[in-house]
């Protein structure tokens, strides 16, 4: 498994007025195995810290490093789950698994088949083999969205959002099998998220971030056993402790935005 | 009791002003009645003529087949259709494959100097096609080609090593000309394209050409084949290459012929309406498909990018390679060009470079063409048709495009269709139609600027369309409403309301227009008569008189002018905001 360690990074975007700063100066380091979720407000840079540790961005200054290596030199292996399943949608849920199965190796692996019955059995698609994505629900598409970033064996999980567009039903349903796999594999995993009920059910750790430009404000560790429980006592008494947090840094930022004026 | 009534009675409303209301009916109907007359008519003669013998001042047209016999039962057609559709499947072809890779080292490469390559891609654009054939003649032409010359004296050889005379040469020269345009509509494909998919997969561990294969070409199929239709379009009906390149070899197409056919004498009306039916109907069929697929072109477009550009990639040390294509190229399709006309235009009679020849540098071309009779007519001609077409164009147009997109009005779809008709008409069919309508209408515009100017307009109304339907879309409703709720009628509100919103679009289109339009070669050249040529068309005079060295005198001198025309648009372009479309 997969332990990261980010130094100083920082990300800048260039707009139309001028440089934007969108991660200031973060660091921090996640060990072999560990569930960790980036809390924060929208746009306080939780996806660009994610999208900068799998290399689809490259950081302005700082580093990041996967199992001691920079992610630039690294050949990623890595299982990046979107938002929105991102499937081709002109290819069945069969076919778009073996795309990805291939994809690295660029020709036919070994044991396709039993592959992608075990990860369809794992996010519970049997039987949905020869749909395309336009037949299944969205739920049913986000789930081959993690079949797929399964299917390659990562020894990273790295997660966006996945169940935010879902409706809190098939949400809850999703992440006790996150957990469960979880538990089962003990895969790294970087989870960003908005909701906080959402990161203290899953998070081993929740770093939360202040909004722009973004620092982590606090870090949280969570020491409950899983399966945890909505709404139970313990559970209660860490989102009061996480929301304590957010609040007090968005008066902080709040001040010094005044103060800045 | 009295005094309430008398408040609550209104006013007698005052009789809706017929003024306003006729006004609105009768200039909504003048546009529509111009837009149905300017481009069915032509068509309809067109056809007639196709059909009928040729009317003389002793016979009555008849009704004949013999000019489709004619046309159709000689093997000579057969040649004819080969070449053509040769010609234009090389060159589009050509053109979009030079196109779509340097499109792509554009968008999606680390390639240095790019962003200037891309600002420079305008230039290739200004320069007509009857002086880019001419300097490739100058440069690669068997016997005073300069690459021909330079490579013979390198190797010791008199090996022809370029024959621009053949169909190689024509595809080659046409290819180049077509390839900027290529460029841009590839460089919007790949800009507007989704890049959420590429991404997928490239964290499911593909590699760069298996996310290409995969992924990127499946998603911009419908461009590449649109953007190859319209290429093909367009080469098929392009003049000037076949004309200058093709008739001297004997190597015929459809525009080419129509022209003969028009030219020799006596000349067959008939035969060139039977050739010009034919090529009509091949366009018709290219433009149909193209717009079906440009319409469906977002079909597998999923969610849009989450801000993240697509990102570059790194080319090591091959972005000096794709740096210098990017050299290469514009050396071929401008610097090369420009600086063989340049070259020419000092000499006395034309000569290869040489230290001779350089010692007898001379302005004397230029004095000939500044003092040219026609020079000064010619430029004013295509100034006042330039101006008068583009405004002409974008105000008909306005009209139409609000009916079609703002009305309820039945049958506006027809009214759309009917605009953009003059699509599909090749310039040289075009002119060739009004010719015909003319010929049999007599209203006293044959032989005067007036049929040039509706030629033009009947050819650049689709273009002033597409201008205003893109600013007219984003143009609501309330604004309108609020408008007329204040009293306002409806030519009031189409002045002081659409027409300022529309004013970016307006200006844009009319920019556009007028540079086409000064360009335009192939719809003049039938139509132009002593006393009204323009300035594509004296040089065409020039040309046919073998006056080269004053041809590329004046050649120079219009492309600077283009030029200064062009960064002069571009800069009132900005100061009024005008959108890049």
């Amino acid at each position: 498994m997969s332990h990261i360690e980010v130094n100083n990074l920082t990300k800048t975007f260039d707009t139309r007025s001028g440089p934007l700063k969108v991660v200031d100066d973060i660091s921090f380091k996640i060990a072999e195995g560990e569930f960790v979720c980036l809390l924060g407000p929208s746009g306080s840079g939780k996806s660009v810290t994610l999208n900068c540790i799998a290399g689809l961005l490259e950081a302005s200054s700082g580093q990041v490093k996967v199992d001691g290596v920079p992610v630039r030199e690294k050949k990623p292996n890595y299982g990046y789950i979107f938002q929105q399943a991102r499937m081709l949608p002109w290819r069945t849920v069969e076919e778009n698994l073996l795309f990805a199965l291939r994809a690295e190796a660029g020709r036919p692996v070994p044991d396709e088949q039993r592959r992608i019955a075990e990860v369809l059995d794992l996010v519970n698609l049997t039987g949905y083999e020869k749909f395309y994505m336009h037949q299944i629900s969205g739920g049913m598409q986000n789930r081959v969205g993690i079949a797929r970033a399964y299917i390659r064996n990562p020894d990273l999980l790295l997660m966006d959002e996945p169940f935010a567009a879902l409706d809190e039903m098939t949400a809850r349903k999703l992440r006790a099998e996150l957990v469960s796999a979880w538990l089962r594999e003990r895969r790294t995993v970087v989870f960003v998220t908005h909701d906080i009920v959402e990161a203290c059910y899953l998070a081993d750790r929740i770093f939360i971030y202040t909004p722009k430009p973004t620092r982590i404000a606090s870090i949280i560790e969570i020491d409950l056993p899983r399966p945890r429980i909505y709404g139970s006592g313990e559970l209660h008494d860490i989102e009061a402790q996480v929301l304590g947090v957010f609040e007090k840094s968005l008066s902080e930022f709040a001040a010094e935005t005044a103060d800045a004026s | 009791m009295n005094a309430a009534g008398h408040i609550l009675v209104a006013p007698p409303a005052p009789p809706r002003s017929w003024r306003n209301f006729d006004f609105k009916w009768l200039i909504i109907g003048a546009c529509v009645a111009l837009v149905a007359y300017l481009a069915l008519m032509p068509l309809g003669f067109l056809l007639w003529q196709s059909f009928f013998t040729p009317q003389t001042a002793a016979k009555a047209a008849r009704f004949t087949f013999n000019n489709y016999i004619t046309a159709y039962s000689t093997l000579e057609t057969l040649t004819l259709f080969f070449n053509s559709v040769t010609f234009a499947t090389g060159t589009s072809i050509f053109a979009f494959l030079i196109g779509t890779a340097l499109a792509w080292m554009n968008e999606r490469t680390n390639t240095p100097l790019k962003s200037l390559f891309f600002a420079l891609s305008i230039i290739p654009l200004i320069i007509p096609g009857i002086l880019f054939t001419v300097a490739w003649i100058l440069l690669a032409s068997p016997k005073i080609g300069i690459v021909n010359l330079v490579l013979q004296s390198w190797f010791h050889t008199d090996y022809v090593f370029f024959n621009i005379y053949s169909m190689w040469g024509m595809i080659w020269v046409d290819g180049l000309h077509y390839s900027s345009m290529a460029f841009l509509v590839m460089t919007a494909a790949f800009r507007s394209m989704d890049p959420s998919l590429e991404e997928s997969a490239m964290m499911s561990g593909a590699s760069v050409p298996q996310i290409a294969w995969h992924i990127t070409l499946k998603l911009t199929w419908p461009a590449i084949f649109a953007t190859l239709l319209i290429l093909f379009v367009r080469s098929i009906e392009s003049f000037e290459v076949p004309a200058l390149l093709g008739l001297p070899v004997g190597i015929h197409v459809f525009t080419s012929s129509i022209y003969q056919a028009i030219h020799h004498y006596p000349s067959e009306i008939g035969l060139a309406s039977a050739y010009a039916v034919t090529l009509l109907l091949i366009t018709t069929v290219g433009i149909y498909f193209q717009s079906k697929l440009s319409s469906q072109g977002s079909k597998y477009s999923t969610v849009t990018g989450k801000g993240f550009r697509p990102r570059a990639m790194d080319l090591g040390k091959w972005r000096y390679v794709t740096a210098s294509i990017f050299v290469v190229y514009f050396a071929l399709i401008v610097i090369l060009p420009f600086l063989v006309l340049l070259w020419s235009s000092l000499q006395k009679f034309y000569a290869v470079p040489s230290m001779q020849a350089l010692a007898n540098l001379t302005f004397d071309a230029y004095q000939f063409i500044l003092t040219y009779p026609t020079l000064i007519s010619a430029v004013g001609n295509s100034a006042l048709l330039a101006v008068g077409c583009a405004t002409m164009v974008m105000l008909v147009t306005s009209v139409i495009c609000w009916i079609v997109v703002k009305t309820k009005l039945p049958g506006r779809w027809l009214l759309d269709n009917l605009a953009s008709l003059p699509m599909v008409f090749p310039g040289l069919v075009l002119g060739l139609a009004v010719m015909i309508f003319y010929l049999n209408v007599d209203v006293g515009v044959y032989g005067t600027m007036w049929i040039l100017f509706i030629a033009y307009v009947t050819r650049f109304m689709p273009y002033g369309l597409r201008y205003n339907t893109t600013s007219m879309l984003q143009i609501h409703k309330e604004l309108e409403e609020s408008a007329e709720m204040s009293g306002a009628s409806w030519g009031t509100t189409f002045r002081r309301i659409i027409l300022p919103l529309l004013k970016p679009g307006l200006l844009a289109g009319w920019i556009y227009i007028v540079i086409v339009s000064i360009r335009e070669l192939s719809t003049s050249i039938l139509l132009y008569s002593p006393g009204t040529e323009v300035v594509s068309i004296l040089i065409w005079e020039l040309w046919e008189n073998g006056q080269y060295v004053e041809l590329s005198a004046l050649g120079v001198m219009f492309i600077i002018a283009l030029f200064m025309l062009v960064m002069l648009a571009q800069l009132v372009g900005r100061k009024f905001g005008v959108k890049e479309s």
